[in-house]
């Protein structure tokens, strides 16, 4: 447990108002967006500034806490969940846009900033920034570099790390440094690309140098649908393979498509569609008619019975609003989500998509799937009971087979979300004991003690010199299987 | 035999498998021998002299295209194939791997991935770390392991592709590497705008940015480079140029092509090429290096990364720079990019001049380093490498670059000195 005395340091540096150590006042704190799992911090730091963030990483340091940063807590992989206690650096306050400079198209950012708010505060000259995680109005910068966020864009425009030029860390001993630089081929290892991704293990970002993007001219949202899967995944696949990359190109089953128009986030997809395919091509408006013309040949090619353009930018967000809410709207079928994220190559979608609901019919479970299909990101949603221990059993087992199916096809165990606590134990799935040693020794480089965020990412026994997260949270007596 | 910055290595190999390029590198890392890594040997040029090179390690043999499903828009390809001899079965396909490295014909992906070898397409499609989604890659210790995987989206463990690409062989040997790729565009054209000085050609390059055409690639050559353009393709283009790359749908690239010509540049020069000659200005463009170099063997290649706005002041620098040297200065840039490239050219460096570069380079690098950039020595003759360190870079990450070197090549057998700080 953290003394008195600690909790008294830390308020020294950010103000006694700006931490609580209260048991009452942490419980929202167990988790992220991934529920299913839970742990209690022991208190809660919420910072300023690099300034701040070094210094109690430093305490943290010398005092052998565990500790970790969290933005929103939207993420879902439990990458934000503390399992072996510790203090959680809450960085929302951090949400300042430091700089604007459109000459050489980057923003400085602090990791407090949320997503879309970042795109908004650049519309206006033109600019956006790319990555669009579907959590995006929620979602901070901070967050989005941990765990290399992607989002529907990302087919086209590439996923987080594609778009952060440089980076201020402060490092697990308290160390404040910089990580490259907005400038091109900083002459270094690319410690920026290393830390993309490193799912708050590698240390806390505190300062982001992001490129922005050129508005497109024009774009096109077009909605085709379909009495088939397989034409839908089938429709796909001829897109890419016809010289096409759209900006965007996302299939929603029929298990969503009517949950979602029952809700309030109705989007005006054809209820009796099997599966709705989203296309969005952007670009020059020379030729747009032509290209989104020849999209919907292919899809008239494999039977589309609807094909839908939408005529304006209401339109286009109502299109999207479905596909952006499936997961919100999904929590009217039952009392508890479980998301996966796999990937497959694309040839082997429709194979894999079919394996899932064989799957969930071999599981008796009811399996919704909004998924990415232009980049083989399949995304099953779990609709289940937590209460109901013998369902949660099952949902869990019929997940595991979903990551070994996708395996099997030549796939890895997370496209967006990352491995987090929630998948850790799966990375053996796809990595051997050396490959993992040597990310292992990559992280001791940045994280020796191990005390940034422990007990992710690495299968337990793989986790030298971390002890086993699963008996701390029995002796702990952690909820590990809420509600 | 291969030398390397003037070194004699003592021995050279050529594995056939990757097990046998793993017992190579168990074998050199128990005798403490040090390997360099070679491919196509285009970039020997580039980098420190190495400390020590005992051993040569060819990966001619690992030339395979191990697998290429085109509907997946991906391949894996072992890391001595040509970049060239890929290119070609791509296209067959309609597709192409975006990425633009010099020498290209002789390059192989294994060098033009440890350099981090991008060329002026990198100004839509990024660098070359962006196109790598997976790698197999052989350690010092001889131990193989994988990073990333088939798939274009993959956050499943960390992105330690980041960290071998562009690291010059100093982490590990790579033995395979998977790729994304892109469809090839249905057209491309090239529009040549000729501006009268530099600071007009660097406005009309902000124009270009601040507009919607989109090119693939823009490069800026100023007059002097520009004579060897001219001469290679026989066109009679004037002071500083600004080739532009379209590449696109054909109505699209139609628009941007009026769009340069009845609105942006109505007072310029500009020529449009297409076909053959859209092709050979950017091949020429792209290995303009091997250019410069036959006529001028004593050429030092600088490369600056800057921010937009210094541009102009680094393209005026190496002109100070080549003329304390009296040396001949060609510059071109990724302008978009932020880059320059500077070949200077004239007699052997004796003691004199050598003295001269030195201090030129360190004043030089105080201005780049104010501004966030670097400069970088990209290619020198053995004597200069030998008085000056080609990166040029000492900041604090310094010590988390020698840590994971540390633990990846403990005993510093793999290329040796030959990037930053000497690592």
């Amino acid at each position: 447990m953290i003394s008195r005395e600690i909790v008294q340091k830390f308020k020294k540096i950010v103000g006694k108002d700006n931490v609580l150590a209260d048991k009452s006042e942490l419980l929202v704190y167990e988790c992220d967006g991934l529920t299913f799992h839970k742990a209690a911090p022991e208190a809660i730091v919420f910072v300023h500034s690099a300034q701040q963030v070094a210094e109690i990483v430093k305490v943290a340091h010398n005092e052998g806490i565990p500790f970790l940063a969290r933005g929103a807590g939207t993420g879902l992989s439990g990458g934000c969940m503390p399992v072996e206690g510790g203090i959680i650096i809450e960085m929302s306050r951090m949400k300042r846009i430091l700089e604007v400079n459109l000459e050489d198209r980057y923003v400085v950012v602090e990791p407090g900033v949320i997503n879309l708010e970042l795109s908004k505060a650049v519309n206006k000259f033109g600019y956006y920034y790319a990555p669009d995680p579907s959590s995006q109005m929620a979602c901070t910068i901070g967050g989005n570099i941990a765990e290399n966020a992607g989002g529907p864009h990302c087919l086209k425009y590439g996923m987080t790390t594609n778009h952060v030029l440089a980076l201020e860390i402060v490092l697990p001993n308290g160390d404040l440094m910089h990580l490259g630089s907005p400038t091109a081929d900083y002459p270094s290892y690319d410690l920026v690309g290393l830390f993309v991704g490193s799912e708050g293990t590698f240390g806390v970002v505190t300062k982001a140098w992001l490129r922005l993007t050129r508005l497109p001219q024009q774009i096109k949202t077009m909605l085709a649908a379909f009495h088939s899967m397989l034409d839908a995944t089938d429709t796909t696949s001829d897109i890419i393979a016809a010289g096409v990359i759209p900006a965007a190109l996302e299939i929603i089953d029929q298990v969503t498509i009517q949950t979602v128009e029952a809700s309030v986030y109705a989007a005006g997809y054809p209820k009796e569609a099997a599966a709705v395919l989203l296309i969005e091509v952007d670009g020059l408006k020379a030729g747009m008619d032509e290209l989104a013309e020849k999209m919907a040949t292919i899809c008239r090619r494999h039977r589309a019975f609807e094909i839908r353009t939408a005529r304006d930018d209401k339109e286009r967000d109502q299109l999207w609003a479905g596909r952006k809410k499936a997961f919100g709207a999904a929590g009217r079928l039952n009392a508890n989500l479980y998301l996966a994220d796999t990937v497959v190559p694309r040839t082997k979608l429709s194979e894999v998509l079919g394996k899932v609901y064989d799957i969930a019919a071999q599981y008796s479970l009811t399996v919704a799937n909004v998924f990415h299909a232009g980049d083989g990101n399949l995304h099953p949603v779990f609709v289940y009971n937590g209460k109901d221990k013998e369902e949660t059993e099952r949902m869990l087992k019929a997940c595991e087979e979903i990551l070994k199916v996708s395996v099997e096809a030549g796939g890895v165990i997370s496209g967006e979300h990352g491995v987090g606590f929630e998948k850790k134990e799966f990375m053996e799935l796809i990595f051997t004991p050396i490959d993992l040693t040597v990310m292992q020794k990559v992280k001791d480089v940045f994280n020796p003690q191990g005390l940034c965020n422990p007990g992710k990412v690495f299968p337990m026994r793989k986790s030298c010199g971390e002890t086993s997260v699963l008996d701390k949270i029995k002796q702990k007596g952690y909820d590990f299987f809420p509600v | 035999m291969t030398t390397i910055d003037g070194l004699e290595p003592r021995d050279t190999f050529s594995p056939t498998t990757i097990q046998e390029l793993s017992e190579c590198l168990a074998q050199a890392e128990r005798e403490g021998n040090a390997i360099t890594p070679v491919g196509g040997g285009t970039k020997l040029a580039w980098g420190n002299i190495p400390s020590r090179v005992d051993y040569v390690v060819r990966t001619e043999h690992f030339n395979r295209i191990l697998d290429y499903e085109p509907a997946d828009l991906t391949v894996s390809v072992e890391s001595g194939c040509r970049f060239s001899t890929l290119q070609k079965v791509l296209r067959e396909h309609g597709q192409f791997l975006p990425i633009d490295p010099p020498y290209s014909e002789q390059a192989t992906i294994g060098g033009v991935v440890a350099c981090n070898a991008s060329g002026p397409l990198r100004f839509r499609y990024g660098p070359v770390r962006d196109m790598v989604i997976g790698m197999k890659v052989v350690h010092a210790s001889g131990e193989v392991s994988k990073a990333g995987g088939r798939v274009v989206k993959n956050v499943s463990g960390y992105d330690l592709c980041k960290l071998y690409t562009g690291s010059y062989g100093t982490l590990g040997i790579i033995a395979e590497v998977n790729f994304k790729l892109q469809p090839m565009p249905e057209s491309e054209k090239t529009g040549v705008v000729c501006f009268a000085a530099l600071s007009e050609a660097l406005e009309g390059v902000r124009k270009i940015l601040n507009s919607q055409l989109t090119p693939s690639a823009m490069e800026l050559v100023d007059p002097e480079a520009l004579t060897v353009i001219n001469r290679e393709l026989r066109t009679e283009l004037v002071g500083f140029a600004l080739f532009l790359r379209f590449s696109g749908l054909s109505q699209a690239i139609r628009w941007e092509i009026s769009e340069i010509t009845d609105h942006l540049f109505t007072e310029s020069r500009i020529v449009i090429f297409d076909d053959d000659t859209h092709q050979t200005a950017w091949n020429i463009l792209v290995d303009f290096d091997k250019y410069v170099e036959r006529g001028n063997k004593n050429r030092v290649v600088l490369k600056f990364s800057v921010p937009f706005h210094k541009m102009a002041e680094f393209f005026e620098s190496t002109r100070e720079m080549a003329k304390t040297l009296s040396y001949v200065t060609f510059n071109m840039a990724h302008v978009g990019n932020g880059i320059v490239y500077s070949y200077l050219t004239g007699d052997p460096m004796d003691e004199r001049i050598k003295e001269k570069f030195v201090l030129a380079l360190k004043q030089v690098r105080e201005r780049t380093a104010r501004s966030g950039g670097s400069a970088v020595v990209q290619a020198a003759p053995p004597p200069i490498k030998r008085v000056v360190d080609v990166w040029g870079f000492d900041r604090g990450e310094l010590r988390l670059m020698k840590a994971i070197k540390e633990k990846l090549d403990p005993k510093h057998i793999l290329n040796p000195g030959r990037f930053v700080d000497r690592i």
